[in-house]
């Protein structure tokens, strides 16, 4: 399910230099409603996404210089909205310790069966563990091959296999 | 529950599929925080280096001044131009105007040199392993206890409070108590110091005694003098730290003359240059017993104990035949019982002494007894007013 990324023929024509502001905007352009989506899907907060994309573009200014392989943008994107995601998670379970209340409705301008269906498995993804949850949404939200989703994870195959299943089965369990 | 499950994630898909990207504006907003980023760090570098400039600035100042015998903004200047400075260790230095003072860093404590001139140095107690240590040049000042002036163009130490060793190339270390005065290649006049503070005392051949060794830093109770020369001792009036085993008014007793022998070269000695002064409370110079009284009186009221102290400390070293004396030296030692438990002995024990049958003595011996009891016995350091 990767959509095939047009940003070889954009680079092509940008600056060879990643960090100067054509080229930079050029990825921007191409890439930084996928990283929002990303981000969206993966947190379950359109504010979290947000703050994920504009902290990737952040460091995608001052690190993609250092990208030599040009076609690889959008996965070196994808890991870092990986990483930062889960970073957002992991702190999202740690004040969650201290205050299980949720802040605020996620989804305000949705309404009817798709907000219901989508609430509930925003609720059931809330009780995975971070890299569970960014394991399943990446494999079956966002369809990705098991390989990108292990890359994307730093894992191992059989590690992500791992996460997959237990993620499925207590989702499995929280739906029913 | 897998339709469920499968219609839950169409759902969600159908959801978030629909986030914009922001364009230009999103472009510029990564931009600005690029740049507040950047800023920030800056920001931080500065900082931090700031940080370890003044770090190093505050380590090497607390190494101490260098150098600097015209003094240095923060030094305090006395009315007479002596200038004072207080070490990172908490030790008190003042020299005169024209010193050549300079502090040199040094592994395990502080290293002085002094080159011209005289400075006095009030020691705080070091950390174990380190060792505050003068260098007069010919001579060398390794400090046990804390108080005393050196003078390196007149080769000479004068120790007000607590022991030094000094140190002589070709000789062996010598240990020099409180109110005691080490002198080196030259006579010395044989009276008494303005610096010890200690009551008039003439010097005579029955007021001297061997220089102590470095193993008995505290003299012998009365003092001989060294038939063949070199270091010496004359006999002390009690002041501080370890000198409570003297008899300071037993030089009076003895029928002492004014005037008396001046050490050998290489002297150590409890009586500094000569001055003139009166022991009945009518001083040639100075002011006298009764306005010592009531300086200390005065200081006293005001709270300036060290005021005080100096007060009767002058008070007893130029009256010490005064009536006042006795009462003088009874305040005293209830002003040092705290701070300097061995002066303060050394006093309440020259007073039982002196006026044993008074009221004042009895109580005396009594408040000596009970600072004996507290100085542990394996302390000789303490004893010595350390």
């Amino acid at each position: 399910m990767t959509t095939p990324s047009t940003s070889g023929r954009a680079l092509a024509t940008a600056s060879d230099a990643v960090g100067e502001a054509p080229c930079f905007d050029v990825i921007y352009r191409e890439h930084a409603a996928y990283v929002r989506r990303l981000a969206t899907r993966l947190t379950g907060s359109p504010d979290d996404g947000d703050e994920i994309t504009q902290d990737v573009f952040v460091a995608a200014l001052e690190g993609l210089g250092a990208l030599r392989d040009r076609s690889k943008v959008r996965s070196w994107l994808r890991t870092v909205t990986v990483r930062r995601a889960r970073r957002r998670l992991r702190w999202r379970a740690f004040k969650r310790r201290f205050s299980p209340i949720l802040d605020g409705d996620r989804w305000p301008s949705a309404s009817g069966r798709d907000a219901e269906l989508a609430s509930a498995l925003v609720a059931a993804l809330e009780d995975l563990a971070p890299e569970e949850r960014t394991a399943w949404v990446l494999r079956h939200v966002e369809g990705h091959e098991l390989e990108v989703v292990s890359e994307a994870l730093g894992r191992s195959l059989a590690t992500t296999k791992r996460r997959l299943a237990r993620a499925t089965e207590r989702l499995r369990r929280r739906m029913r | 529950m897998r339709d469920r499950m499968g219609a839950a994630v169409e759902a969600y898909r159908r959801l978030t599929a629909a986030v914009p990207g922001e364009g230009a504006a999103g472009v510029e907003a990564v931009r600005r925080r690029v740049r507040r980023r950047r800023a920030t760090r800056q920001a931080a570098a500065g900082l931090a280096t700031a940080c370890a400039l003044v770090a190093v600035g505050a380590w090497a100042r607390s190494l101490g001044p260098t150098g600097d015998a015209v003094g240095r903004p923060g030094d305090a200047v006395a009315p007479d131009g002596r200038r004072q400075r207080v070490l990172a260790d908490g030790s008190r230095v003042s020299w005169e105007a024209g010193a050549e003072l300079t502090f040199v860093p040094r592994a395990g404590g502080t290293e002085a040199r002094l080159r011209g001139g005289s400075a006095t140095f009030r020691v705080a107690a070091q950390t174990p392993g380190e060792r505050f240590v003068v260098d007069a040049g010919s001579f060398e000042v390794r400090v046990v206890g804390t108080l005393f002036t050196v003078d390196a163009a007149g080769r000479s130490v004068v120790v007000r409070e607590g022991v030094v060793e000094v140190r002589e190339p070709g000789r062996e270390p010598r240990r020099i108590g409180a109110g005691q005065r080490w002198s080196a290649g030259r006579a010395t006049p044989g009276s008494r110091s303005p610096e010890l503070g200690r009551p008039a005392r003439e010097p005579s051949a029955s007021d001297e005694r061997a220089s102590p060794s470095p193993a008995a830093p505290a003299p012998a109770p009365r003092t001989r003098r060294r038939a063949e020369g070199g270091d010496r001792v004359a006999g002390a009036h009690t002041a501080g730290a370890g000198s409570r085993d003297r008899t300071p008014e037993g030089a009076s007793a003895a029928g002492l003359a004014p005037g008396g022998a001046r050490p050998a070269a290489g002297s150590v000695s409890d009586r500094g240059p000569e001055r003139p002064s009166g022991g009945d409370g009518t001083g040639a110079d100075g002011p006298a017993a009764r306005e010592l009284l009531a300086r200390a009186d005065a200081a006293r009221s005001s709270g300036d104990a060290r005021a005080a102290e100096e007060a009767l400390e002058e008070l007893l070293e130029r009256y010490p035949g005064d009536e006042a004396a006795p009462s003088a030296a009874f305040t005293l030692a209830r002003l040092l019982e705290r701070t300097q438990p061995a002066a303060a002995l050394a006093r309440y024990e020259w007073l039982a002494e002196r006026a044993a049958e008074s009221p004042l003595g009895q109580e005396a011996r009594q408040r000596a007894e009970r600072i004996r009891t507290r100085i542990p016995a394996a302390s000789p350091e303490l004893r010595s007013g350390r």
